[in-house]
């Protein structure tokens, strides 16, 4: 044979040649660096969730805060008054920019105004107020005149629609006809609003601010919740090995209430949805009872009897004997698995006068688990939680599903109550420990809640 | 479980698919190893930082050529990085020696379990040159550059490795014929 085919021959039959190795014994050799890779990986790509789930919280809130403020902004130019420095006449000019604002209510702004107006003194000035109203009928015009400002408040004197209009009729039908185009569909047409026979004296300040005031569509509010819950513990284990450790804990630790408190932070994105956030602790509360025997030796002096049963005798010795003492402890410790979640929900409400029912569903994303206390160790002792890293630091994303019965108790506070559910599907244990520890929760929140 | 369920879960930290793979190419990585190794713990050591290696490194495989070469890849530079971090790699040069032109007989009765033997019983020089050429395919220069050796030197270490190679083969020759 040639080299080079020696060495092609050698080169196809060893390429796949799969020698005889025990893959236990290697991955016994790599088990612990394996552990530690994955807790690694794992640990660094935390951050990177929890950092994506904290901006998109910010970034979703942000998004809609800014937009109030842009919101009010609009708004503030749309009342913004321009005063015409001429001698029979000044202007306002009110751009209302008609894409949220509310026209019926302004429109019933004014309309009290003029109502409330009452007569002062000769107009030495006129008002025009230019709206973009959402109909593109007629044009309508209206002056109103004004009289001499006062130092602080102004007054409204007339009432033009019963005092001063030569025509009253037609003042009224034109009222109607503001009210009718801003109760029709928004599609922005400017119509001047000018009658040259209303003396009348506006609080252009007090007008503009309320204008500002506005109800905008989007509400924040913050919150402040409690809840309680019923404990549904799931633990199993695919480990023959483990089985017997996984009875003992199944027999000895019992779940008790779980309880959790929340800050919250709400968006109403448009009317009847809405997105939550905010923090939370929240506690999950077990007992551990376990009877554990100390054995104590030791050597006093006495006598010691020893029965010989089968010659029925009996002999005595005096001197040291040894003294041994057992004591039973009987435990009740209680543990706890602390958890700190950000919420991110979306809800969606249907409201009723002071009613409102609010459904609610999103995740919690988990940023800390701490786990005190004490657990079986399968050999009939207890070993301290804290000396185990068998838990996890954070337990991932967690489901939760809330149907909120709410009621308004005044015109910005609002009380909660709201039975729900949370789905933890991700083990509190580590991968590698081969008891798996899961958790359902079920319970009750109360909670108020501040629309700012 | 198949291949890529197994690299998957590897690639996202799954202590099942991990011990998996290990159990699945154990065999396969020692091969490997053995043909760096000068004995079968210093092959399991070089098996062992590989599958490291690989854990590690695998987040960033894309299955682009098979997944047993990019291992072997991975493999064979873990072997000789184990080497040079122990400086068993030498890089004294070598006397050029003349192709003898001999050619090796019996390999036809050799099992392949012997040849590896036969393999990692060589000199150390002899058989990282020998190794990389015949089973990885390296040409002497980028031996050269792999080693920091010398082309010529790389040569020499291979002819050697095949003289060497050709005792022991002519030595199992009588060996086979004592034990027929």
């Amino acid at each position: 044979m040639k080299w080079n085919k020696f060495t092609k021959k050698v080169n196809q039959e060893l390429s796949d040649y799969h020698s005889e190795q025990d893959p236990l014994e290697i991955w016994a050799g790599i088990e612990d660096r394996v552990d530690l890779l994955n807790a690694k990986k794992k640990k660094n790509r935390k951050p990177i969730w929890m950092a994506l789930g904290i901006c998109a919280s910010l970034a979703t809130f942000s998004f809609f805060f800014l937009d109030g403020n842009k919101f009010e902004k609009e708004s503030k130019h749309a009342v913004q008054i321009t005063e015409l420095n001429q001698p029979s006449q000044t202007v306002l000019e009110s751009h209302l920019i008609k894409d949220k604002i509310s026209t019926k209510e302004e429109s019933a702004l004014i309309k009290t105004k003029i109502k409330n107006s009452k007569t002062e003194s000769n107009q030495q000035s006129t008002y025009q107020i230019n709206k973009i109203l959402p109909f593109s009928l007629r044009a309508q015009n209206t002056i109103f005149e004004k009289t001499k400002p006062k130092a602080t408040n102004t007054h409204f004197k007339a009432n033009p629609l019963t005092k001063h209009s030569p025509d009253l009729g037609l003042q009224k039908e034109r009222l109607n006809q503001i009210s009718l185009l801003n109760s029709l569909p928004l599609k922005p047409m400017v119509i001047n609003l000018i009658d040259k026979d209303i003396p009348l004296k506006i609080n252009l300040d007090k007008i503009a601010t309320q204008r500002i005031a506005l109800k905008p569509t989007s509400k924040f509010s913050i919150g402040l919740y409690s809840s309680i819950y019923l404990t549904d513990k799931k633990m199993k284990t695919t480990s023959k090995d483990a089985q017997t450790l996984l009875e003992a804990r199944l027999d000895k630790e019992k779940s008790l209430e779980t309880l959790n408190y929340g800050l919250s932070f709400g968006l109403q994105i448009k009317k009847g949805f809405g997105i939550e956030s905010g923090i939370e602790y929240l506690q999950i509360n077990e007992t551990f009872n376990t009877l554990e025997t100390e054995v104590n030796t030791a050597i006093i002096e006495g006598t010691e009897t020893i029965i010989n049963n089968v010659a029925n005798e009996s002999v005595s010795i005096t001197g040291d004997v040894v003294e041994t003492t057992t004591i039973n402890r009987d435990f009740q410790i209680y543990n706890r698995y602390k958890l700190i979640n950000i919420p991110i929900f979306f809800s969606y409400t249907l409201e009723n006068n002071n009613w409102a029912l609010k459904t609610s569903a999103g995740v919690y994303a988990n940023l800390n688990l701490k786990a005190t206390g004490r657990i079986p160790n399968g050999y009939g002792q207890s070993v301290a939680l804290e000396e185990l890293t068998i838990y996890k630091n954070t337990v991932g994303f967690s489901y939760g599903l809330n149907v909120a019965l709410q009621r308004k108790i005044s015109a910005k506070w609002t009380l909660n109550l709201s039975p729900s559910l949370r789905i933890y599907p991700k083990s509190f244990t580590i991968d590698s420990n081969p008891i798996h520890q899961k958790y359902n929760l079920l319970g009750t929140s109360l909670g108020v809640n501040y629309t700012l | 479980m198949t291949l890529n369920e197994i690299i998957k879960g590897c690639q996202n930290y799954d202590k099942k698919c991990q011990f998996e793979l290990v159990n699945k190419y154990s065999g396969y990585l020692k091969t490997i190893c053995r043909a760096y190794a000068h004995d079968e713990a210093t092959a399991k050591d070089m098996v062992q930082e590989s599958f490291m290696v690989i854990l590690t490194k695998i987040e960033a495989y894309k299955p682009i050529g098979s997944f047993e070469g990019w291992m072997r890849t991975v493999t064979v530079n873990c072997a000789l990085n184990w080497l040079r971090k122990r400086k068993l790699i030498k890089k004294t040069d070598l006397m050029a020696v003349r192709d003898d032109k001999m050619e090796p007989k019996i390999y036809n009765e050799l099992s392949k379990e012997d040849v590896l033997k036969i393999i990692q019983a060589l000199p150390d020089m002899h058989r990282l040159v020998f190794s990389l050429i015949v089973l990885e395919g390296y040409t002497h220069k980028e031996v050269g550059k792999e080693l920091g050796i010398k082309e010529a030197t790389s040569r020499s270490h291979f002819l050697r490795a095949r003289r060497k190679l050709q005792e022991k083969l002519n030595l199992k020759k009588i060996k086979l014929h004592i034990a027929i």
